[in-house]
């Protein structure tokens, strides 16, 4: 008599949905959690106006400078004295990759507190300076 | 079909409410004459053509003072216009922009735009050579 050789199949498939949903719960964690860290890093100035712009490229060697409307300077979210920033700006002009300086003025700042940053970059050979403004259309 | 769709929902949502209330910034290109500080005057000095200046004053009572060479115009429109007939016939001529310490960084910003888009190919900052 022939026993009924019954080996109960179980399906191994595997259910990568879940799997699916976690991922993309990640990359949207990692999105917003860059763009509120970029967005932090810069304090809110309201910049100049300009209708020749060229859009933001990521740059290995940038140094961002804020300066609001009441002549505070801040690099990367942090306020700085004139001479920290001289050395801040030392220390990237001796980087091994060519600086760029962005200035994100606030567009009633003057020009008195322009000028030493423009200067000192001069000084230092950095040539790559731009300004951050907003595109117009006019 | 449900996750995906729940999915497509997330970004959806993610990418809506992280566009409202975003400035998007641009940069407006500028290219300093690095070197000494007095190397801020063009590094393009051709002696064909003769260099271009630009002053521009805060005047008491909030208004501006804008000048080119000795020409003086009433606003940034005038200013334009005098620049683009300028630029038509020496493009190549370096142009120094000579900025008051009271001048708002707008005016400067609309200033350099405007030697930008009337093609001039150098445009350089004025500055008095400090002793020491």
């Amino acid at each position: 008599m022939r026993t009924p050789n019954h080996r109960q199949r179980t399906s191994l498939r595997f259910n990568i949905t879940p799997l699916i949903d976690v991922i993309f719960l990640l990359i949207i964690f990692f999105l917003v959690a860059s763009h509120i860290a970029r967005s932090q890093a810069q304090e809110t100035v309201d910049l100049p106006d300009a209708v020749r712009v060229e859009d933001d490229r990521p740059a290995p060697n940038r140094l961002t400078i804020t300066i609001a409307q009441n002549g505070q300077l801040s690099v990367e979210g942090a306020q700085v004295t004139f001479d920290q920033l001289q050395i801040e700006l030392t220390s990237i002009a001796a980087g091994a990759s060519p600086p760029e300086i962005r200035i994100r003025g606030d567009r009633n700042s003057q020009f008195r507190q322009v000028e030493p940053i423009l200067l000192q970059c001069a000084s230092l050979g950095i040539s790559d300076v731009k300004f951050a403004v907003r595109k117009s259309s006019k | 079909m449900t996750p995906l769709i729940d999915v497509v929902f997330l970004l959806l949502i993610f990418f809506v409410c992280a566009s409202v209330g975003q400035v998007s910034e641009s940069l407006m290109p500028t290219e300093l004459a690095a070197g000494a500080v007095s190397s801020l005057a063009p590094a393009t000095d051709s002696p064909v053509a003769s260099r271009i200046w630009v002053y521009v004053r805060q005047v008491e009572g909030g208004g501006l003072s804008l000048k080119v060479e000795s020409r003086e115009c009433a606003n940034m429109d005038q200013l334009s216009d005098s620049l683009m007939q300028l630029a038509e016939l020496t493009p190549e001529s370096p142009v120094i922009l000579d900025i008051g310490p009271n001048v708002a960084l707008e005016a400067l910003v609309d200033t350099w735009d405007i030697c930008n888009r009337a093609g001039f190919q150098s445009i350089n900052f004025a500055t008095s050579k400090r002793q020491g």
